[in-house]
C-alpha cells in the first residue's frame, strides 16, 4: 500500500466509523469527512478539485431532489392523510386488514415516491387511526417500514440504493420492473404472513370502538383538490418517462426535476413552504460521501480491494453474488444502507474493469442493502423516522420491539432473495 | 391558590376542579415564583398522540375509542408532578406599569399574569381580563357612570 493509500484508507475509516457511532450529525461527519480528505488529496498529490466534483453523482442528487420537491407539492394537498384514512375504512376496524390495507397503501406510494416522506405522512395518521380504534399502534407502524423498505426495492425510484446503484450501473427503471420487481413481491407476501404470525396476539385484540374510525371523513384531509388534480397528472407523466426513460436517452434526474419544475409551475405552491421541508442534509450527505469515496478511489485503495475479491468472482460468479448479498445485507443492519451502498459501488465498479461480469453484482447489491435495511431501527432511514416519531407517543418502539420483528423479516426476506437469484441466475446476469 | 414542585398531576387536579382556576403558580418553601402549570400544560397530557404528530386534525369528529379515558392513562400520568410540567414562569413584579403586563400576557399569550416582589416572591395574580379592563375603562368608559 501506498502512502496515499493508507492515510485515505484512514480517513474513511475514522469518518464512517463517526458516522456509525452518531455522537455528530452524520452530514456534519461526511462534509468533515470530504474537506478533509480533498484536503490530503491536493497535498500528497492523489485527489483533485475536479476530481473530486466528477465524484459527486449528480444524476442521484437530482433524482432525489426533483423527487422530494414532488412529495412536497403532493403533501400540501392532504393527499396522503386522504389514502391512508379512505383505506384504513376499507379495513371496517380489523386490526389485520388494517395491517394488510396500511402496509400496502404505503409499499404501493413508495415504490415511486420517496419512502421517507411516505411513512413521515402515514405514520402520524396510523397513529390516529390506532387511537380511534382503542389499540396499539406499533405493529402497524413496524409493518408500514419493513413492508415499504421491502417494496422499495422493486422499482428504481423505490429507495435511495436503488437510485445510486441504478445511475452507476446505468440499469434503467424496466430493468429494475423486470429484475428486482418479481423477486420483491415473492418476499413481500412473505414478510406480510411473517408479520402476521409475529404480531399474532397484538392483532387478535379486538377494538375497543370502530365509530371512530368510519366516521373519519377523508374528504375533508383533503384540502386542496385543484393542486392534487395538476400533481397527480405530472406525477403520472414522470412515472411514465420513468418507464420510457431508457428508450429515450433521458436521465432519471432529468425527469424527476423536469416534473419537479412542471408541478412548481403548474401548482404555484408558496416556494419559502414547499422548498424548506426537502430534506437538504440528506442530500449534503450523499454529496459529502461521494467525494470522500472518490478520494479512496483516486488513491487507487477500491482498486486494490477489488484484486483481491477479483479472484474469487471468476471462479463462481453465482457464490461471488450471494456473498455479496449477505454481506450487504448485514451491513445496511448495522449502518444504514445509503452510506453503504456508497462505498460498496465503486468496488463493483472496479471489479466490472477487472473484466468481471457485473450485472448480477448489482442486483445481489441492490436486494442485499434493501432487505438488509429492515433488522434494525438504524437499518433504513424510514426505520429511523418511525422510530423517532413513535417516541414521542405513549409507546415507543424500542430496539428490543424492533429487532424481534426486523431480523426475522430480513433473515426471511434475504433467503428468498438468495433462493430467487440462485433459481434465475441466468437472467439476473442480465441486461 | 398555589402549588409546589412536588404536587402531583391528581392533586393539582382537585385545585382545578374545586378552586375553579386555570393558572396554578409553583413556589418554594420562601414564597418564590419558579415555575407555572397553565390547565392546557395539564390537558396535555391527556390528549391523545395524534393531536400532537398531526397538523390538522379537523377532520376527526368522532374520537371513538378516546372518548372513555381508560384508567390505565389515568394511574400513567397521577404521578408525574409540577416539575415535569412546569414552564419557565413569566411574571411581572409589582410596580410595573399597565403596558407592559399588557405586553407580557399578549406576547405569551397568558391567561393570568403572576406578580411578584423585587425578591421574587408570589405576592398576587392578575387574570387577563383584570388587566385589560384597567386598560379599557379609562379610554373608552366602565359603562357605569353615564
Amino acid at each position: 500500500m501506498t502512502a496515499a493509500q493508507v492515510v485515505s484508507t484512514a480517513i474513511f475509516v475514522v469518518a464512517f466509523a463517526m458516522i456509525l457511532l452518531g455522537r455528530i450529525h452524520r452530514t456534519i461527519v461526511a462534509m468533515a469527512g470530504a474537506a478533509v480528505m480533498l484536503a490530503a488529496g491536493i497535498l500528497m498529490g492523489f485527489y483533485s478539485q475536479e476530481q473530486a466534483l466528477h465524484a459527486i453523482d449528480f444524476n442521484t442528487l437530482g433524482l432525489l431532489l426533483g423527487m422530494m420537491i414532488l412529495v412536497q407539492v403532493l403533501q400540501q394537498t392532504g393527499f396522503f392523510q386522504y389514502v391512508a384514512i379512505l383505506t384504513a375504512k376499507a379495513s371496517r376496524g380489523n386490526p389485520w386488514f388494517l395491517l394488510v390495507m396500511l402496509g400496502t397503501t404505503t409499499t404501493v406510494l413508495s415504490l415511486f415516491l420517496d419512502n421517507v416522506t411516505t411513512v413521515v405522512l402515514i405514520a402520524p395518521v396510523t397513529i390516529l387511526i390506532a387511537e380511534l380504534l382503542g389499540i396499539s399502534p406499533v405493529p402497524f407502524l413496524i409493518a408500514e417500514a419493513l413492508l415499504s423498505d421491502t417494496g422499495g426495492v422493486a422499482t428504481l425510484v423505490g429507495d435511495p440504493p436503488n437510485v445510486i446503484i441504478g445511475s452507476a450501473a446505468g440499469f434503467t427503471f424496466g430493468d429494475f420492473l423486470t429484475h428486482t420487481a418479481p423477486v420483491v413481491l415473492v418476499a413481500w407476501l412473505a414478510t406480510l404472513l411473517l408479520l402476521r404470525l409475529l404480531f399474532r396476539s397484538e392483532l387478535a385484540n379486538p377494538p375497543r370502538n370502530i365509530d371512530g374510525l368510519m366516521h373519519l371523513d377523508e374528504n375533508e384531509a383533503l384540502h386542496d383538490r385543484a393542486s392534487l388534480g395538476k400533481t397527480i397528472i405530472v406525477l403520472g407523466v414522470v412515472v411514465l418517462l420513468f418507464f420510457l426513460h431508457g428508450q429515450l436517452h433521458l436521465t432519471p434526474a432529468y425527469i424527476a426535476l423536469g416534473g419537479a419544475a412542471a408541478a412548481l409551475l403548474w401548482v404555484r405552491p408558496d416556494v419559502d413552504e414547499t422548498l424548506p421541508p426537502v430534506e437538504w442534509s440528506v442530500l449534503l450527505f450523499f454529496a459529502a460521501l461521494f467525494v470522500a469515496v472518490g478520494g479512496l478511489e483516486a488513491s487507487g485503495v477500491l482498486e486494490l480491494l477489488a484484486g483481491r475479491v477479483v479472484g474469487l468472482a471468476q471462479g463462481n460468479l453465482l457464490a461471488a453474488s450471494l456473498l455479496v448479498l449477505w454481506v450487504a445485507a448485514i451491513a445496511s443492519a448495522a449502518v444504514d444502507n445509503i452510506p453503504f451502498t456508497i462505498a460498496f459501488v465503486p468496488v463493483i465498479q472496479q471489479l466490472g474493469h477487472l473484466g468481471i461480469h457485473t450485472s448480477p453484482l448489482w442486483w445481489a447489491l441492490a436486494l442485499g442493502a434493501g432487505f438488509g435495511g429492515n433488522a434494525t431501527p438504524i437499518g433504513s432511514t424510514a426505520n429511523i423516522i418511525v422510530v423517532t416519531l413513535s417516541e414521542k407517543t405513549r409507546t415507543p418502539i424500542t430496539t428490543r420491539i424492533w429487532v424481534r420483528s426486523g431480523v426475522p423479516v430480513m433473515i426471511v426476506t434475504c433467503i428468498v432473495g438468495s433462493v430467487l437469484f440462485a433459481l434465475f441466475f441466468g437472467w439476473m446476469s442480465t441486461p | 391558590v398555589t402549588v409546589t414542585a412536588s404536587t402531583t398531576v391528581e392533586e393539582a387536579a382537585r385545585v382545578v376542579v374545586q378552586e375553579r382556576v386555570g393558572t396554578l403558580p409553583v413556589i418554594d418553601k420562601e414564597g418564590v415564583l419558579t415555575g407555572v402549570v397553565r390547565l392546557q400544560d395539564l390537558l396535555r397530557i391527556f390528549m391523545p398522540d395524534f393531536v400532537a404528530l398531526l397538523d390538522n386534525i379537523d377532520f376527526v369528529h368522532d374520537f371513538g375509542a378516546l372518548e372513555q379515558v381508560q384508567p390505565q392513562q389515568i394511574s400513567d400520568v397521577a404521578h408525574l408532578t409540577m416539575t415535569d410540567l412546569a414552564a419557565t414562569p413569566v411574571a411581572v413584579e409589582e410596580d410595573c406599569g399597565l403596558m407592559a403586563a399588557l405586553a407580557a400576557i399578549v406576547k405569551h399569550q397568558l391567561q393570568d399574569l403572576p406578580v411578584v416582589d423585587k425578591a421574587g416572591r408570589l405576592v398576587g395574580i392578575a387574570s387577563r381580563v383584570d388587566i385589560a379592563r384597567a386598560f379599557f375603562a379609562p379610554r373608552f368608559g366602565d359603562g357605569l357612570s353615564p
